[in-house]
């Protein structure tokens, strides 16, 4: 079997995050910051923990500012609907995922105003300039998506953050795709929310995810209740991360992300991207020479993540997909990726692409095996 | 005979040889709920020799509302229905055999569970499940007496093969109704199911005690509005289980249909229980309804507006279409069947 659905979410994760989860699980499961037991001090330490690994992932100067959340929809989600009220304007990009583009239109519809910019330059990304063209006294928030989930594209977040940190105005990034692979420096990239998913680059699991909150940053909450902490009061604390962090959080789930983050700076950042760049590469290469493959992936080598989609002439995105997984066992993702905008954009719309996400525990022959693959497919045109 | 059969003996029409029969006959029991314990009891205080009483979940507080027979002990003794079921008919008819089976009606294990019965009684409001006892009884020529409660609303028929229209004739496919309503979202009262218990005895007894004037409608009540109607049950040309497929003993039921993240319109069939299909034998049986054209990977099928993709594992994409209902019935039509 070859797992190549890694942007979906990452498969295997380390050997650490599964032995840490168990051990947490049997040993110090006890609900942390409730109670003054052993247990419960190893869970909230456990935690702690982790908001520490992830500070110094993301070169994070407080801890407490990193709330867990599900995921990274529900990190966009309070960030978006803890920032915007109607008459607030925001400007993003056309290549977001519905996780991004769904919490907007609701907005949208209750009075925010969302201008969607198309990418201005060459090589598929918008252009800061853009960015600032469309701004208006009114903009409170300028969102973008940093890497594709559909062709990989990355885009210059801190040339965004530039731009955006002179006018004074809220920076948000999606690191969906981004997140555990790519150098993100909150302070170098002026970036105020910082939403992302724990179960994909972070090797964590399914059900883990977080949001950075800058200084400059104050959000109304979407959920209050019990923290822990001031339990006298009877309004929701105004202390990090107990504001954002109501109810028992899943401490065995941000255990296992603690172990993924561990993992990740102990192989080195750098390291973990061009072994994915590598293989990407090699299946880039492989598969242009075949006849009636069409690759859509970032068109500047340097702005590649690992992921690519194609479509192959006489079939559909599902049937290859289905295909690849009963004839060769081969597992990816087929169809628009929950981001329809960006089909639009490249011409794939309705039927979307199939997509190639390697990660870190993919090997070259498993690369070979994919490409040989996909020349009989395409050989093979009814 | 037994002086405790007296009342019933005179008002059956079969009199001492009908109770005779009763107490030779054999009935199964499928699903220990709202009305199958009604149904039971009722048998059980009638006499019948041998009930076989058959369900897997356990009592909870909130079957209390609905469920005749069943009372607080028995949700605290955390018993099965099956079981809390046997141990208040032998208190009720201590002269009968009474057994209860702990297992939920597959396509595995149904015909055993039935085997010997001579009547099969179902009070079950799982659609697919109605529709693999059709089969085993068909297959097995076994009576049955179909009843479904939901709210206000009840159904019962009688299935008597060679002699009425199928469960499959009159509902379908299991697909067609599952939409509509369900007792978690229209909940359940327990009169409609003590009725439909009720009417599900009495054409129990008729039918073992070899009546003719079993009833071969099917009958919905609406215990809200106080109103019973007699609709014709009609036979369905295209009925499978009538033509000897039993599609549902064969597990084909569990065909899963799902809509495609994909932005046309598109619905994804899986079938677990065909593993190896060959594509050319396929495509000769349609190629004499559309156009067929395949290669070694898939198979792709046009007719009317529909395209059908088909894998050698089964699987198929139906395209043109976001009807996930429509989509298993090709299937089951065109691949499966």
């Amino acid at each position: 079997m070859i797992y190549v659905d890694n942007a979906s979410t990452s498969w295997p994760k380390p050997e650490a995050v599964y032995t840490a989860m168990n051990d947490f699980l049997r040993k110090n499961a006890g609900n942390p910051g409730r109670g003054s037991h052993s247990m419960a001090f190893a869970a909230a330490q456990v935690i702690e923990e982790t908001r520490m690994l992830l500070a110094r992932l993301f070169n994070i100067p407080w801890p407490e500012r990193i709330i867990f959340t599900l995921n990274c929809t529900h990190a966009i989600n309070i960030g978006l609907k803890g920032l915007l009220s109607p008459g607030d304007h925001v400007i993003t990009d056309s290549i977001g995922h519905n996780s991004l583009f769904r919490p907007l239109s609701k907005l949208e519809r209750q009075g925010v105003k969302v201008e969607r910019l198309r990418p201005s330059s060459v090589n598929g990304s918008i252009s800061p300039e853009d960015i600032e063209k469309a701004m208006t006294p009114n903009t409170r928030l300028i969102v973008v998506t940093h890497g594709s989930n559909v062709t990989g594209l990355v885009q210059p977040i801190e040339k965004y953050g530039e731009v955006v940190r002179r006018h004074n105005i809220t920076f948000m990034v999606d690191a969906a795709q981004t997140a555990g692979l790519y150098q993100i420096d909150v302070q170098a990239s002026n970036i105020d929310l910082l939403a992302f998913p724990g179960h994909k680059g972070l090797f964590g699991p399914p059900g883990t995810g977080g949001l950075y909150i800058s200084k400059r940053t104050s959000l109304e909450t979407l959920c209050e209740g019990g923290t822990g902490s001031y339990s006298e009061q009877e309004e929701q604390p105004d202390i990090y991360p107990d504001k954002y962090e109501s109810g028992t959080v899943n401490s065995v789930g941000i255990c296992g992300l603690g172990a993924g983050v561990k993992f990740i700076l102990q192989q080195g950042i750098d390291n973990i991207r061009t072994h994915e760049l590598k293989l990407v590469h090699q299946l880039i290469e492989g598969l242009s020479r075949i006849e009636g493959v069409h690759i859509h992936r970032a068109k500047d080598w340097e702005e590649q993540a690992p992921v690519i989609s194609l479509t192959i002439d006489g079939y559909a995105p599902s049937e290859i997909g289905a295909i690849l997984d009963q004839a060769f066992d081969i597992k990816l993702r087929t169809g628009l990726h929950c981001a329809p905008s960006v089909h639009k954009l490249i011409g794939t719309f309705p039927h979307g692409t199939v997509r190639l996400s390697p990660g870190f525990f993919n090997t070259e022959e498993e690369m070979n095996t994919v490409i040989t693959a996909i020349e009989k497919i395409a050989r093979s045109r009814i | 005979m037994d002086e405790r059969y007296i009342a019933q003996i005179a008002a059956l029409q079969a009199g001492e040889t009908g109770q005779k029969k009763l107490s030779r006959s054999a009935v199964v029991v499928i699903g220990c709920g709202a009305i199958g314990t009604v149904t039971a009891a009722a048998l059980a205080r009638a006499g019948i020799g041998k009930i076989k009483l058959i369900d897997k979940d356990s009592v909870e507080y909130r079957d209390l509302t609905t469920h005749a027979l069943f009372d607080e002990e028995d949700v605290k003794n955390q018993l099965p229905k099956a079981m809390a079921t046997e141990r208040h008919l032998k208190t009720i008819n201590s002269a009968i055999e009474i057994q209860c089976i702990l297992v939920n009606v597959d396509p595995s294990n149904v015909e055993e569970l039935i085997s010997n019965a001579d009547l099969v009684v179902g009070g079950l409001n799982d659609n697919p499940t109605s529709f693999l006892i059709n089969d085993a009884c068909k297959k097995h020529k076994i009576p049955w007496v179909h009843g479904k409660a939901i709210a206000f609303w009840g159904t019962t028929m009688n299935i008597i093969p060679d002699a009425t229209p199928c469960y499959q004739c009159v509902f379908g496919s299991p697909l067609t109704h599952e939409r509509i309503y369900t007792v978690e979202n229209a909940g359940a009262i327990s009169s409609t199911s003590h009725i439909i218990g009720a009417l599900q005895f009495t054409e129990a007894i008729k039918i073992l005690t070899g009546s003719k004037e079993i009833n071969r409608d099917l009958i919905t009540i609406d215990v809200w509005k106080g109103t019973l109607h007699h609709l014709k049950a009609n036979y369905r040309s295209s009925c499978l289980a009538c033509a000897g497929k039993y599609q549902y003993l064969e597990g084909k039921y569990e065909a899963k249909a799902t809509r495609l993240c994909d932005g046309g319109k598109a619905v994804e069939v899986l079938s677990p229980n065909i593993r190896k299909i060959s594509l050319p034998d396929i495509a000769e049986k349609l190629s004499a309804v559309g156009q067929v054209k395949y290669n070694e990977f898939m198979l792709r099928f046009n007719f009317n507006s529909y395209e059908i993709v088909v894998f050698p594992d089964g699987r198929a994409i139906f395209k043109n279409t976001s009807d996930e209902a429509l989509a298993l019935k090709l299937y089951n039509q065109y691949i499966g069947g």
